[in-house]
């Protein structure tokens, strides 16, 4: 926390001058309230001493000062002293308040939040202040040269102001003080290569930067050199500044540059605005005082002014008179964002219209169904070698089995004394069992073509599930539904909203409307004009005044009458008429609107790519169920075919028994 | 007409339209691997809802710097990047390995997906910074993310840093991070995160090309 200087200054004419509040801090220095002044003066008191440079220009300025340049920025108006005689550590300067970085007034985002009411017009009427701040800045001899987005205010009615003015460039006949500051988004191509600003800045150089933010705020935000490069390097926006690849021009398909996705072009604006931009940054426009000047601008902008026009659908949406239709419109159903706050609705959309929509797309219906099992396929035949020698090993292994079966019986009955008698038979067994046979090679063949089927066949029906069900589709459905129940819920908390405000006006309106009705003018006959004074006492004047709660701290009054003095302002309030056209402020119903709209924006958005994004699904499933069917048959189809041949083999004994161990662990 | 198709997105996304500002991305590799468990990972959480916090508060920032999270062991996207307006609260829960070459490799696609959007979209970027925070030693093979590493920093199409935290493998870091990785003071995240938000403020005011300008890591690095 810095601590706040307590001790005086002294201004250029030696007035003591006590600082108050910190109010702002920057990189060179801190700016305070004034204690004991006009609310209109701030001090900008600096970190470090001064160079006696800075202090010779700051003087110069302070003797430059005059109505106009303190009309439009933060010029300083008396330099500041530690002590009588020393040296300036600090400057007074116009205080300026309720003023927004114009960066939030040209990005539609912090527009629409700092600047709800602003359309259009606005944006045009801030860039023609602008061009008038930046004229009389530079008829004075002045060049702001940091020309960037965050010293540049702007207000609720468009007005602006120019601040962090101790680094503008000052002249004083031969002698040069420099701006050494700047931002490369606003730098002409010309010195935008310089490793320091320590050059002369020219008015051509602050033109370029004017030229910059007349484009952003009449192109919502979008830097001029922003676009989309087809090159294939990193094409930052210095360096194109520096090969004048202006995205919008008309020269940028050779500049390899095109303008961003949802932007408009330089049609919204007339002709020789845009032969303005064309200027400014071009090759031309470097040369010596080639680009536009403030006062240039200024005409060209006022003339736009004088021919503009209201949107027909939306009122917010004021565009230049010279196109067919609005622009706004397009691009706000092109993009589904809103560029402005409308002040009619707070939804552009039709939920019921949009809803029919999407009932007209038809479920695609059950997933035919393919398996494997609705293949009748006749096993593969077995080589005639191979059959035989599976059926012998069949009375090979039935065999075995018997001997194995007698021996055990023989040992069960201890039939047997010595169970070496039992090795020869074993041998026997085990030989039956495991003597190789041609039965081998092919059941080994089989049962890998089994595999892979069985693979490919797992692989097809995910795929075919996915892809060809209609769980997609459902799932989107309900997506939908979720939206549709969030539009109108969001419509129903703004009906509420709207409901009470309207219900206090119409309250508003009908306490006036009893407020004219004295009584005096009631005419009950047991309401006698000394209970009258009795009630004039009390504050209770007019029907208006007249509750059960006010009526009854009269002791003079009892039930019947205080009820017929109800029953008196109920009969006068039966003839009040609420009329809406007086009711709810435009300011009020507008702060409503702008409070729902940007919440239901992203809804509508999502209504409507999620229609079509349904649509599309169903499209798809629709195809897939016709490109997809062939592959998945064959795979069923194959996996039937090997299914039924290794069935063959799925019939010997020891398949059989492994079989029964598979079921009976559970494995697959 | 030509509509587009994007997946979803969450609500309040910003579009490149409504929002035109040229990006700042950051990108945060975290380390999730049970040896984060308990305070590291608390304090890891709270930091990171911080710096969201610091980022909101500025009109400029907000517009410009855009924060993508991922944690690894395992790795996971949590998410893409956006600007601090969509906050997001990772609540990281420590339980896996150090898959960290695979999170290295995944956040450099990340960042690579990120550009191409923002040039489709003719939206003017500043280099993207990657900040690897972990407590332990890769689990996975590194070399090749190593490799991507001083390819990326070489080609300057990000700028890589690394921050050792406990008893991380400050060796492996050296060999990974072209730039000297630095050691995490105590568990001061907090401090790591304010340091982050004030750079990334002031690196969204910068101009792209400058060269990266940071302040000295005082007050949570062992310098």
């Amino acid at each position: 926390m810095a601590k706040v200087p307590i001790k005086p200054f002294f201004d250029s004419s030696g007035s003591r001058i006590v600082l108050g509040k910190k109010i702002g801090s920057g990189g060179e220095g801190d700016v305070y309230t004034i204690i004991n002044s006009h609310n209109d003066v701030v001090a900008k008191i600096y970190h470090k001493p001064l160079s006696r440079q800075k202090q010779e220009k700051l003087l110069l300025m302070v003797k430059g000062c005059n109505d106009e340049l303190k009309a439009i920025s933060a010029w300083p108006t008396s330099v500041l002293h530690a002590k009588a005689g020393g040296p300036v550590v600090g400057f007074l300067m116009p205080k300026i308040s309720d003023y927004e970085p114009v960066h939030k007034a040209y990005g539609p985002t912090h527009r629409k939040e700092v600047f709800p009411h602003a359309d259009w017009r606005f944006l045009v009427r801030t860039a023609k202040n602008l061009a008038a701040a930046f004229y009389v800045i530079h008829k004075f001899g002045y060049v702001v040269g940091d020309v960037n987005e965050g010293n540049i205010l702007v207000n609720q009615t468009a007005c602006v102001r120019l601040i962090d003015c101790d680094s503008f460039q000052v002249r004083s006949g031969s002698r040069l003080f420099n701006c050494e500051v700047g931002v490369a988004h606003f730098t002409p191509p010309e010195i935008q290569e310089e490793k320091h600003y320590d050059m002369e800045r020219t008015k051509n150089h602050d033109n370029f930067g004017l030229a910059i933010l007349i484009f952003q705020l009449l192109f919502l935000g979008r830097h001029p050199y922003a676009g989309v490069y087809s090159g294939k390097e990193d094409m930052p926006i210095e360096k194109a500044i520096t090969e004048y690849r202006f995205a919008y021009g008309k020269n940028s398909r050779l500049r390899m540059i095109a303008p961003p996705p949802n932007s408009v072009g330089l049609p919204v604006v007339p002709d020789e605005v845009a032969g303005f931009f064309e200027t400014s940054f071009s090759e031309d426009g470097a040369r010596h005082a080639g680009r536009p000047e403030a006062g240039d601008w200024w005409d060209v902008l006022e003339d736009l002014e004088n021919h503009m026009r209201k949107c027909s659908a939306d009122s917010m949406h004021s565009y230049y008179a010279g196109l067919s239709s609005c622009p706004w419109c397009r691009l706000e159903e092109h993009s589904g964002i809103l560029l402005f706050l409308s002040a009619d609705s707070i939804t552009k959309i039709d939920i019921r219209r949009e809803w029919q929509k999407v009932e007209a797309i038809i479920p695609p219906g059950q997933i035919p169904s393919v398996s494997p099992m609705d293949y009748a396929v006749r096993p593969m035949p077995l080589h005639p070698g191979i059959a035989r020698s599976l059926d012998f090993r069949g009375i090979r292994q039935i065999a075995g089995v018997g001997i194995t079966a007698v021996c055990i019986v023989m040992l069960l009955g201890e039939m047997v004394t010595d169970y070496l008698w039992f090795v020869p038979a074993a041998v026997v067994i085990a030989a039956l069992f495991l003597y190789p046979d041609e039965t081998v090679n092919e059941k080994r063949r089989r049962k890998a073509s089994l595999d892979g089927a069985r693979y490919l066949w797992d692989l097809w029906n995910k795929k075919w599930l996915a892809e060809a069900g209609d769980e997609v589709f459902f799932a989107q459905l309900n997506h939908l539904r979720e939206f549709r129940q969030k539009y109108e819920k969001i419509g129903q908390e703004y009906k509420a909203d709207f409901l009470s405000l309207e219900q206090t006006i119409k309250d508003r309106q009908l306490r006036q409307f009893l407020g004219r009705w004295s009584i005096d003018s009631c005419l009950n006959p047991r309401i006698t004009a000394g209970l009258k004074n009795v009630l004039k006492a009390a504050g209770i004047r007019t029907a208006a005044d007249i509750a059960p709660a006010a009526l009854r701290s009269i002791p003079q009054l009892d039930n019947t009458m205080a009820n017929e003095l109800l029953a008196w302002r109920d009969k006068t309030a039966r003839n009040f008429l609420f009329d809406p056209s007086k009711g709810i402020e435009r300011d009020d119903m507008q702060a409503l609107i702008h409070k729902y709209q940007p919440r239901m924006k992203p809804v509508e958005r999502e209504l409507k790519i999620g229609t079509l994004k349904l649509r599309r699904i169903q499209e798809d499933v629709v195809k897939k169920r016709i490109t997809l069917r062939p592959a998945i048959e064959k795979r069923a189809r194959e996996l039937a075919q090997a299914q039924a041949d290794y069935e063959v083999f799925g019939r010997t004994i020891e398949e059989m028994a492994l079989q029964d161990i598979r079921r009976i662990f559970n494995i697959r | 007409m030509d509509m587009i198709l994007p997946d979803q997105q969450p609500l309040g996304a910003v579009t490149f339209a409504e929002n035109p500002e040229p990006r700042c991305p950051c990108l945060l590799l975290l380390d999730t691997s049970g040896s984060m468990a308990g305070q590291p990972i608390t304090e890891l959480n709270e930091g990171i809802r911080e710096f969201y916090n610091e980022l909101q508060n500025d009109s400029l920032a907000i517009k410009r710097v855009e924060v993508a999270l991922l944690s690894f062991g395992p790795v996971r996207v949590l998410s893409e990047f956006n600007t601090a307006e969509c906050f997001f609260d990772p609540q990281l829960e420590a339980v896996g390995d150090t898959p960290m070459g695979e999170a290295i490799k995944r956040g450099i696609e990340l960042i690579r997906n990120r550009k191409d959007q923002y040039r489709a979209n003719g939206i003017s970027f500043y280099r993207p910074w990657i900040f690897l925070i972990t407590d332990g030693a890769p689990t996975d093979e590194w070399q090749s993310a190593a490799a991507m590493v001083r390819e990326g920093e070489a080609s300057k199409a990000f700028a890589f840093f690394a921050i050792g935290v406990n008893k991380a493998d400050m060796k492996t870091l050296k060999q990974i991070s072209v730039r000297e990785p630095v050691k995490l003071q105590g568990l001061r995240f907090r401090e790591f995160f304010q340091w982050l938000s004030n750079s990334m403020k002031s690196a969204s005011r910068s101009n792209p090309g400058d060269k990266i300008m940071l302040a000295s890591p005082l007050g949570w690095s062992e310098i």
